[in-house]
């Protein structure tokens, strides 16, 4: 039996951890759900390009020896042949330059794609993909402030939330059997959101640890990686390293040419020596040397991190096996490496794992919500024992900051996902408008929630998600009853799944949207979520005789 | 065609799991508790063989692990949303 005093501290230290963070935590949970389907987010983004289906399999040779030929750089950064076909994958063939630069100095990169004219000729374009799916995943790691000071942030926040976890755990504890799976609806509202976050918290307490200790290794790795540095490896480490990533490394040139295998008869050579190896791309290095090597990268299904680190190496000129990074062959430590960030990423199990943790990644974004809102219905029956009607400031400040941030950070998102049909072509740098539209939305929605109150602005902002949402799939219809706007709209089931998706979400706010409004007309007066005036003690009195009852 | 097996015995092992619980709400009466409780075990037990058989042993477990996760959260909220739909 744990003494009360030991669970009313854990309950302090589990409440102001938890209301510091949770906002932090809700952005990056939501933003997190959605990049589990950051390769559909992408192909839905890219406009339509040759594609690969443009250049046969059989015809690929003569396109890479035209780029190897025409792109000397190419060939030894790597030139990407694609094997499946993806809207995001422009054309069979792509590589990346560097952009003029002083040596040892950081440094841009351009994207090239290539593809053969109907005469067999060479036809090459600079084109820069899609950057959407890495803006939102930039907003899931760093929730918009600039590195590094984003990455140590979300350390700490990340830190805290193992800590509030823990603490919640403890706090739940004496009630834990008793009110297992427990969600009363009714007019005890303090129950029911009490319920709501205990129901979350609780099943998805293995998913929530991970979380919390994987995020705060990701948000401290560059001091951790210098801590190491000092205190293991005595300044040996980059040694180390580079010992490790050889590995990965493809052989060097030897200035000697070589006739290249077919990239059909690399596929087969692959398949011969690595059955469960599923290729995406093949990347050769060294195009046309004697030492040339075709690179994997892919994954080998049923592996805990089955695509992380993964990938085989052949010999572009014999298919010999040169080098195998799969999972299968890892070694222990880098092992379990894996498989805790795979964890983290979910990097396994296929599409169930995906929507698991789409679903777990919301729950997450709801349980720090729902905190939030317990704590503002915690702190108004307290002040309605001590007679006054009139909310604290701290409440109407953290609920308005709670539908702001949360719901700034849902409509910025939606509208930036949209923007990337809208905007193509029509502006010089679209990944910047991605970033200006979606901090315009958040702080205009914070801006917002502060100048309306928590409570209508709660109505006007989840209807603003419920429209930037729908606006995903409509933009889609648009696209294909109108090709005279220059958008696009693909048919694959991945980028149509995006939109249906978006649609059950747009459905979803606007229904939550509707039960708000109607709990601001109709609710408790004496409530931050209330645009009733609060009539006075008899008011308040009425409405503790109705919660009573 | 087994993924889809091991998903189905998963989802029903958590639903009788829930169904188990005192605190559960989709009936209206409370059914016995043990013959849930023992067809849950062999529900998910026979769940996890399913994707371990799918996959591999690490991966089968974490998926049975994550799957169940959402299927204990979804359900108690399933129920309320019925009761709030009913005005409950």
């Amino acid at each position: 039996m744990i003494r009360a005093e030991i669970v009313k501290l854990y309950k302090t230290v589990h409440t102001w951890i938890g209301v510091s963070c949770g906002l932090a935590l809700f952005i990056a949970f939501y933003a997190g759900a959605l990049t589990m389907f950051q390769e559909p987010i992408a192909r839905w983004a890219s406009p339509p390009a040759v594609g690969v289906e443009a250049v046969s399999l059989e015809d690929a040779p003569r396109l890479l020896e035209l780029v190897a030929a025409a792109y000397p750089e190419a060939r030894e950064e790597g030139i990407t042949l694609h094997l499946r076909g993806h809207e995001n994958e422009p054309a069979r063939v792509t590589w990346v330059e560097d952009e003029p630069h002083e040596a040892g100095q950081p440094h841009g990169h351009v994207h090239w794609w290539a593809t053969l004219k109907p005469d067999g000729s060479l036809m090459a374009k600079q084109e820069e993909p899609s950057d959407l799916a890495e803006f939102i995943n930039d907003v899931h790691m760093r929730i918009g402030i600039p590195n590094p000071w984003g990455s140590y942030f979300m350390g700490v926040v990340s830190l805290l939330y193992g800590v509030t976890l823990i603490a919640g755990v403890i706090v739940l504890l004496p009630s834990l059997a008793k009110d297992f799976l427990e969600l009363r609806i009714g007019k005890n509202l303090k129950r029911m959101w009490l319920d709501a976050h205990n129901v979350v918290g609780i099943t998805a307490l293995p998913f929530h640890l991970v979380i919390a200790v994987t995020a705060t290794a990701w948000g401290f790795g560059v001091p951790l990686w210098s801590a190491q540095e000092s205190v293991i490896f005595g300044g040996k480490q980059k040694i180390a390293m580079a010992h490790d990533l050889e590995r990965w490394r493809a052989p060097p040139p030897t200035g000697e040419a070589g006739a290249m295998m077919p990239p059909s008869q690399l596929l087969q050579r692959l398949n011969a020596q690595v059955p469960d190896f599923e290729p995406k791309v093949m990347v050769f290095r060294n195009f046309g040397d004697k030492a040339a090597a075709a690179k994997f990268a892919g994954a080998e299904r049923g592996y805990v991190g089955d695509t992380r680190f993964g990938g085989v190496i052949l010999s572009a000129v014999t298919g010999t096996l040169i080098k195998d990074n799969r999972a299968s062959r890892q070694d222990l430590d880098r092992r379990v490496g894996t498989v805790i960030l795979a964890l983290h990423t979910g990097e396994y199990g296929g599409i169930t794992i995906i929507w698991a943790y789409f679903f777990l990644g919301f729950s997450g974004a709801w349980l720090f919500y729902s905190g939030n809102l317990l704590w503002i219905e915690t702190r108004r029956k307290k002040a309605r024992k001590e007679g006054e009607v009139e909310q604290s400031r701290s409440t109407r400040l953290l609920g308005s900051a709670t539908v702001g941030i949360c719901l700034g950070c849902v409509a910025g998102l939606s509208l930036t996902i949209v923007a990337a049909k809208w905007l193509h072509g029509r502006v010089a740098d679209l990944d910047a408008w991605h970033a200006y539209i979606y901090y315009a939305v958040f702080l205009g929605s914070i801006t917002w929630a502060f100048a309306w109150g928590a409570a209508r602005s709660a109505v006007h902002l989840t209807w603003l998600c419920a429209a930037f949402t729908v606006a995903i799939p409509l933009t889609t219809l648009l696209a294909w009853a109108f090709p005279m706007l220059g958008m696009w709209a693909h048919g694959s089931a991945a980028t149509v799944g995006v939109d249906i998706v978006a649609f059950i979400g747009a459905l979803c706010f606007a229904w939550v949207a509707t039960a708000t409004a109607w709990r601001v007309k109709n609710g408790p007066a004496d409530s931050v979520w209330s645009i009733r005036k609060a009539e006075g003690r008899t008011a308040a009195r009425q409405s503790v005789a109705i919660a009573a009852e | 065609m087994v993924v889809i097996l091991a998903l189905t015995l998963t989802i029903c092992g958590c639903a009788c799991c829930y169904l188990a619980s005192p605190n559960q709400k989709w009936l209206s009466w409370f059914p016995s508790r043990w013959p849930f409780l023992a067809a849950a075990s062999l529900l998910l037990g026979a769940g996890l063989v399913s994707w371990i058989a799918a996959l591999r042993p690490l991966a089968g477990f974490f998926v049975t692990l994550h799957v169940a996760m959402v299927c204990l959260f979804v359900f108690p909220y399933s129920a309320a949303l019925r009761s709030f739909g009913r005005g409950n």
